[in-house]
């Protein structure tokens, strides 16, 4: 392999894009609908597997250190086996990668640029991440950095906002846990489970190029915490504002409680704020899985990833638009297809099948260097 | 392989296109070949054809870096 750069990203970096990743798209679509006035309880019970979820990407990838989970599977089934395998997590990452700027496509269609047709606003978003990934994950890490605190204060100062305009009815929240654990489950397994905790598969790509892979594991574990307190106060604030039935019909709920503030009769619609939160949130998530997608080229091919960059970004637009003819199709996919047949097969059953191989392939190699 | 960004961005677009293809057949329980046709055909009257530039773009990139990436090889042979 030749000109492969290697890339180091920091841990504070590697912090701030967990953190961002996690909320990108969750905070923009209603999620745990299922769970009704006790989503916020679902979301902290997901929270709490998400932690899990986190620890076990960081044991498999620890086990062999240095190598990501692409090359994890190369070790453990061969070249060939492995090679069909990464291949898929490939279409998987594409795919999903599509279907996140579809989301933010389709909020910035119907809500900010009426006029613009999708395929521009997914063009010229594809554009800002090829430019960015094109330059390395570092930039990626560095421009993160820039931008955390706005888009922590901004998420905050909204639900602040919104409670001083006095249109938050905290017993929206009641009764709690009212029809008992049922509905909650029922939110956390599998959507909250498979999205946004376990989407953490695509940082098993970034994780070993971090500088102290080590201490690597505390940071995934605080950066899924702090998303998912974020995502626990953003369902607060939903229900809170908008009602379970409003919240569960909008498509976009943070965005109608961002528009119901009004401070002083003078500050009002201040949808953009939202929309910067989305964008970046939605630049980072699409970014992440691109990253993953050519991370896979680049060990198939054997030539750096930055060659593949643009053409994976032209597919990558192409099928954002092609996914669904229309928003409500795009989320029937969302709810129905994608948790079952490709979330759950690629964030848990084919990661836990690589396991107990790898185990015995690090044994043998421990036992033979003994 | 010498074209090998090209074939990878072919690859890579077929299955994809295959990949959304089954989950409409799914979804929607319509004739493969119409399932196929939608995904892959232009819509007149859109701004689809934006996609398709994107695409063609795409595509022309990665032939010519690989074919700048075979002239750099046979420029290292002769030298």
């Amino acid at each position: 392999m030749k000109n492969i750069l290697v890339e180091k990203l920091s841990l504070w970096q590697l912090f701030i894009l967990i953190f961002i990743f996690e909320i990108g798209s969750a905070a923009v679509v209603s999620t745990g609908n299922d769970a009704k006035q006790d989503a916020w309880i679902a979301l902290g019970v997901a929270m709490i597997f998400g932690l899990g979820i986190g620890l076990f990407f960081h044991f498999l990838l620890s086990r062999a250190p240095g190598k990501n989970l692409f090359e994890i599977f190369q070790l453990c089934l061969g070249k060939w086996m492995g090679g069909a395998l990464i291949i898929m997590y490939i279409l998987y990452f594409i795919y999903i990668a599509s279907r996140v700027l579809r989301d933010f496509c389709e909020l910035i269609t119907s809500f900010i640029f009426e006029q613009t047709p999708v395929e521009f606003v997914a063009i010229t978003m594809v554009v800002v991440i090829i430019y960015m990934l094109y330059l390395g994950i570092e930039v990626m890490g560095r421009t993160s950095e820039i931008f955390i605190p706005y888009f922590f204060s901004f998420i905050i100062i909204i639900g602040i906002a919104v409670f001083i305009s006095g249109e938050m009815e905290f017993t929206n929240l009641l009764p709690i846990l009212g029809e008992g654990i049922k509905p909650v489950v029922k939110a956390v397994f599998p959507q909250l489970l498979t999205f946004p905790f376990g989407e953490l598969i695509a940082f098993t790509l970034i994780i070993p190029y971090t500088s102290e892979f080590k201490k690597s594991k505390k940071i995934i574990l605080l950066a899924v915490f702090a998303s998912g307190l974020i995502l626990i106060y953003n369902a607060i604030l939903q229900i809170a504002t908008l009602g379970v039935q409003m919240r569960a019909r909008s498509n976009f709920p943070l965005l109608s409680s961002a528009r119901e503030i009004s401070l002083l009769e003078f500050i009002e619609r201040v949808d953009l704020i939202v929309v910067f939160i989305v964008m970046y949130g939605i630049i980072i998530k699409v970014g992440v899985f691109f990253y993953g997608a050519l991370k896979g080229l680049e060990l198939l091919s054997k030539r750096p990833y930055r060659m593949h960059v643009v053409p994976l970004g032209a597919i990558i637009t192409f099928l954002s638009v092609k996914i669904s003819d229309n928003f409500a199709e795009h989320i029937e996919e969302g709810l129905i297809v994608v948790p079952m047949f490709l979330h759950i097969p690629f964030q848990f059953i084919l990661p836990l099948l690589i396991l107990p191989i790898l185990l015995w392939k690090t044994k043998k190699s421990k036992e033979g260097r003994e | 392989m010498i074209i090998l960004v090209t074939f990878m961005f072919c690859l890579i677009f077929c299955a994809s296109i295959g990949v959304i293809t089954v989950f409409d057949l799914y979804l929607y329980n319509q004739p493969l070949l119409t399932i196929v046709k939608a995904n892959v055909s232009f819509q007149r009257g859109t701004s689809q054809w934006m996609i398709y530039s994107v695409l063609l773009v795409g595509f022309c990139y990665s032939i010519g870096v690989d074919y700048r990436v075979r002239k750099n090889k046979k420029t290292s042979k002769s030298s």
